[in-house]
């Protein structure tokens, strides 16, 4: 390798981890905090207990309220066909009882 | 020039995959963060009333039961459900609160929604239509907008007024969907809902560290399964890097048998040859780093959101937080460049052991 070509990468190394540092930089100062704060008195008033990361199935928008056997929520052989199912596993329950049902 | 040509399109192969690959780290980690501190003021217990293993609504009295245990401070009931809007085919929810208590200008007939929910409107109009489960057809007006940051939370969301939705699902004043406990001791939250299951022993108690696990392990889980998919096209990297260092090419064969005729030892010629893979790999890693950040906290994502957003209809436009982990990016670095820098000793080391004029001669 040419010293010039070894020159102009570590610039380019250098330039690109400036702009790396300073839109990192510029992402943690902006609104994020005001919009998390945002979403915390929403979920708060509203009691909600989950967020919307798909509406195609009530067990996959509210996953807290989902049965443990997903796949046959609503009636038997209902078996998933969602896409988001298979990126959505079922709720991860701790109290014995809930297991079973 | 076919050594640069072949350095400039391996950089760029290796460019891409750690551009992919870190997109869905600092994606999956920004989720993970932002739903933690969202969810952190849910309810600490949800209570839900089974009947033959499904979800039915929660008669009052069942509030008043769960208020009389002890840890229990607090006890609301929950109105939500909801609504399938068969002009836009998209799914709704719908949430009941106390008004006008509850702020947001709401009165009866009067709705807030989220941002999501304005694709279902017709353009212009400042109301919903919807049919009620009584048959009739109901004009809610929008009274007010749940902004764009809260999207995450409130999309597809619709509020109305307590007596608006019971009107609405014909549902009787003795229910409600749901109850939502809060409890004195954070730390005894299980406790208390052990006590309410042997209370009630219909009753399904969903902790608050349930609902954050369960979110938890739908990000370890979906990240996992893109991170495998990329995995391939990381070893096919691997694949061609070993390839270039297996078939060393003349002019770097020349210039290290020239090297050595001049009198360089072979570590030398491998240090040099080690920097000049190293520099090559690293930026190739940090233009990968720098595009995974214009994708995700520039663009959102877009390459991941046809994965994410399977067949919604109504869609939260995410905004990612930044909480890149250090050692997220020192793993991928190792995972990556790692093998590139190794593969590209071995053969200068081959080279460089050889006679001067033998490795000039590429024999």
């Amino acid at each position: 390798m040419r010293r010039y070509n070894f020159v102009a990468l570590v610039l380019i190394d250098l330039v690109m981890l400036l702009l790396i540092f300073f839109g990192s930089q510029k992402a943690k100062k902006g609104n994020f905090h005001s919009a998390i704060e945002e979403m915390q008195t929403v979920t708060e008033i509203f009691k909600l207990s989950d967020v919307c990361l798909s509406t195609e199935a009530k067990y996959l928008r509210h996953l807290s309220a989902a049965e443990y056997f997903a796949a046959f929520q609503d009636h038997p052989l209902a078996l998933e066909h969602f896409p988001g199912g298979s990126i959505i596993p079922p709720p991860r329950l701790t109290l014995t009882r809930d297991k079973g049902r | 020039m076919r050594e640069k040509a072949r350095s400039i399109a391996i950089a760029s192969v290796l460019c891409i995959i750690v551009g992919l690959s870190a997109s869905v780290i600092f994606a999956v980690r920004s989720l993970q963060k932002e739903v933690e501190l969202i969810l952190d003021k849910s309810p600490d217990l949800l209570v839900q009333k089974m009947v033959a293993g499904f979800h039915e609504p929660i008669p009052v009295y069942y509030a008043e039961r769960i208020k009389s245990q002890k840890g229990v401070k607090e006890v609301k009931g929950r109105l939500w459900g909801y609504y399938y809007h068969s002009g836009s085919r998209a799914n709704l929810t719908i949430r009941g609160v106390e008004c006008p208590e509850i702020g947001f200008g709401l009165e009866r007939g009067s709705i807030a929604v989220g941002r999501a929910v304005l694709g279902v409107i017709p353009r212009g109009g400042n109301s919903l239509i919807m049919r009620s489960y009584d048959g009739r057809i109901r004009e809610f007006q929008i009274r007010s907008m749940f902004s764009e940051k809260s999207e995450l939370a409130t999309a597809d969301l619709i509020v109305m007024c307590e007596s608006d939705f019971r009107d609405f699902f014909c549902m009787s004043p003795e229910v409600f969907t749901d109850l939502a406990v809060t409890v004195v001791n954070p730390a005894e939250r299980m406790t208390v809902a052990e006590k309410i299951l042997a209370m009630l022993p219909d009753a399904r108690v969903i902790p608050k560290e349930d609902v954050l696990r369960s979110y938890r392990a739908v990000f370890d889980w979906r990240g996992g399964l893109i991170l495998t998919a990329l995995m391939s096209l990381v070893a096919s990297v691997w694949l061609v890097a070993w390839g270039k260092a297996m078939a060393i090419g003349r002019t770097e064969r020349y210039e290290i048998g020239m090297l050595r005729a001049l009198g360089w030892h072979v570590s030398d010629i491998i240090f040099v040859k080690m920097m000049e893979s190293a520099l090559l790999a690293c930026t190739a890693f940090i233009g990968g780093i720098l595009l995974a950040y214009i994708h995700v906290f520039v663009f959102s994502a877009v390459l991941f959101e046809p994965v994410l957003k399977g067949w919604s209809v109504l869609y939260p436009s995410f905004r990612y937080i930044n909480d890149v982990r250090i050692w997220d990016v020192v793993t991928l670095f190792l995972l990556i460049v790692g093998p590139y820098i190794g593969s590209a000793i071995f053969p200068c080391w081959k080279v460089a052991t050889q006679e001067p004029d033998f490795a000039m001669r590429g024999q």
